[in-house]
């Protein structure tokens, strides 16, 4: 599984606690697919997927454990399920911008995988209105 | 954190073997101690610690600990912060809306995750042809003629690479 992945994610998060962790992570996931999209050789497409897939790993196995660290304990195993929810809802995304852009010719691999950089501008730029340190520390777990 | 020599309650303790005792449970530590050694055992987490500014909060939280179900007869707690107790039982989501705005945007992390597992699905069918590594076995010439493709099977590994690459380095990297 993806989310168990992603062996830097953990120095990062201690570098950059949880929220920088994700900005960087989406900082990957917005420009890995662009680079994608404009590889005009197959080792640049390789490449570019390489970096999309570190975006992949540490925003996959800190995401989670962020939203499991700020619930409650209560009804924190339905927060964190939505996770799981939301990638199913993101492959639904997914295949829909895939049917969308189909028709465009010999671009539309380029949009296809360009097209995955949408959801990350959100998470870009609203993971700096979450609540949370900069570092771990005694009060973010309770 | 707190370290507590004798235990000063003398609870009687059944004959327990450690060794098969599943159906355990772990007594409130708090319990059988005495107000007076409660209040001591926080100050002294306090002093330890340094957390001065939290030593109303602490005393606080140890005496609702102490035995949670009477929390309504803890004389210090205000009447909004036994409100906020009773809520977390009555209307459990009852939360901030920070709560509610960060489990949104994990959401949406997670939602680009699955984006990013699908977007490759469609692109599978022309990026090899555009960036010179056909997959197909065999091309068909302008005059009709059907030649095979001598790149073929390399050209396919090359694609199982490309398509692998996010997933390669989420687990190695």
């Amino acid at each position: 599984m993806v989310n168990s992945g992603c062996w830097c994610s953990d120095p990062l998060n201690n570098f950059f606690g949880r929220r920088g962790t994700i900005f960087v992570a989406a900082i990957f996931c917005v420009l890995a697919p662009i680079g994608c999209a404009v590889s005009q050789t197959w080792p640049q497409l390789l490449v570019c997927r390489l970096l999309l897939g570190l975006g992949m790993g540490c925003k996959g196995s800190t995401v989670p454990i962020f939203s499991a660290e700020n619930s409650p304990a209560s009804i924190r195993g339905a927060l964190v399920m939505s996770w799981q929810m939301w990638t199913a809802f993101g492959i639904l995304l997914g295949t829909i911008a895939n049917l969308a852009v189909k028709d465009t010719g010999s671009i539309s691999w380029r949009l296809q995988l360009g097209s995955a950089m949408l959801p990350a501008l959100p998470l870009l730029f609203g993971v700096y209105f979450c609540p949370g340190k900069s570092a771990p520390s005694i009060g973010d777990s309770f | 954190m707190l370290h507590r020599g004798n235990n000063k309650g003398g609870v009687d303790m059944p004959t327990v073997d450690m060794n098969n005792n599943i159906s355990a449970k772990i007594r409130n530590p708090l319990a059988h101690l005495s107000e007076n050694e409660l209040l001591s055992d926080v100050n002294h987490f306090v002093d330890e610690a340094g957390l001065e500014d939290a030593r109303d909060l602490l005393i606080k939280g140890a005496l609702v600990a102490k035995d949670p179900a009477d929390f309504e007869n803890v004389p210090s707690l205000t009447e909004e912060e036994k409100d906020c107790i009773r809520n977390e039982v009555l209307h459990k989501w009852r939360q901030p809306s920070t709560l509610y705005f960060t489990i949104i945007l994990c959401s949406i992390g997670a939602a680009v995750q699955g984006w990013d597992q699908t977007g490759s699905n469609g692109a599978n069918l022309s990026f090899p042809d555009a960036l010179g590594i056909p997959v197909e076995n065999t091309f068909t010439l302008a005059n009709g003629a059907v030649v095979p493709n001598p790149n073929a099977a390399t050209n396919q590994w090359l694609q199982g690479v490309i398509n692998a690459a996010p997933y390669i380095a989420s687990a190695f990297l």
